[in-house]
């Protein structure tokens, strides 16, 4: 889509189109980052909100979602030193750990104590594992699809997909939360 | 023939415990996406037609500064030298006469008292 800015009701419906066609991917790409839900949601509002501005600015895009691929990318970087200079060595999925007060029902808490298993298994793989593996299983990606908005060509999608699976499962079964792969 | 059709990315994990992580990954990452999907959120202001004017793509506001900051440079620089050119020439001899002085027997050509001859 060559984006291009029109009327303002018709740029806002345009945005609003580009918007429910990316913002999905671009979540995936910073929760692959730092497996925090919510860090993941606010980037996607600032690279969407910075979008917007060079659409205002009458600024042309002609490959938005590279565009927002590239500039989510940057702003998790960012992220990762504001974060270091707010939580020293911290990273902030640690907080994810933290429970609340209230006892949870015995197969809710099984599910919470698997679920943070996994979390700190995706913590020990590289970004990229994690990358293709959040579109992959949070959005149902097919291979193309993650291709598209990796750059790269299926083949490869399909081979380090299957790499990032392995290592992964390795990894739970290492720590008791899956059977052998 | 050979079937060019690529199957499922879960068939190509294997046996049935793969099935079981492709489920738990999933159930995982669905877990972590927000329930309702946030909505976009644009920052309220007015439109481009509406009381703004003129608008100017940032580049040419930029190019605009430099080249005032260049000019502007420029005229000073060559405002500067020639007030020096005007401020120098007029005392150039009588200021070097007053920084370095003959003593008034070389002026007269007469030798020191300690030299040898």
């Amino acid at each position: 889509m060559n984006s291009s800015p029109s009327s303002p009701p018709k740029r806002h419906r345009d945005f609003e189109a580009l918007y429910e066609r990316h913002s999905r991917e671009v979540w995936a790409v910073v929760y692959a980052r730092w497996l925090n839900a919510d860090t993941a949601t606010d980037l996607t509002q600032e690279a969407f909100f910075r979008l917007w501005k060079q659409w205002e600015n009458g600024e042309r895009i002609v490959n938005p979602r590279a565009w927002l691929m590239r500039v989510t990318r940057n702003l998790a970087e960012d992220h990762g030193k504001s974060a270091f200079r707010r939580n020293g060595t911290h990273p902030p999925q640690t907080m994810n750990g933290v429970r609340s007060k209230e006892p949870l029902p015995l197969d809710r808490l099984e599910r919470t104590e698997t679920f943070a298993q996994v979390r700190n298994v995706l913590g020990e793989l590289a970004e990229g594992d994690r990358e293709i593996l959040t579109l992959r299983y949070a959005l149902d990606y097919s291979a193309q699809e993650i291709a598209d908005v990796l750059a790269i060509n299926a083949t490869a999608v399909h081979m380090r997909l299957s790499r990032a699976r392995q290592r992964l499962g390795e990894r739970l079964t290492a720590q008791g939360v899956t059977q052998s792969v | 023939m050979r079937n060019m059709e690529r199957p499922p990315l879960e068939v190509i994990a294997g046996d049935r415990s793969a099935d079981d992580v492709d489920g738990l990954l999933r159930e995982f990452f669905r877990s972590e996406m927000p329930k309702s999907w946030p909505e976009l959120k644009l920052p309220a202001g007015p439109g481009p037609e509406v009381g703004r004017g003129l608008r100017v793509p940032s580049r040419w506001l930029l190019a605009a500064s430099v080249v005032l900051l260049l000019a502007t440079s420029l005229a000073l620089t060559a405002s500067f030298r020639e007030k020096q050119g005007t401020a120098v020439r007029p005392s150039s001899r009588s200021t070097a006469t007053r920084a370095f002085p003959l003593p008034a027997e070389k002026q007269a050509g007469v030798p020191a008292a300690n030299s040898k001859q």
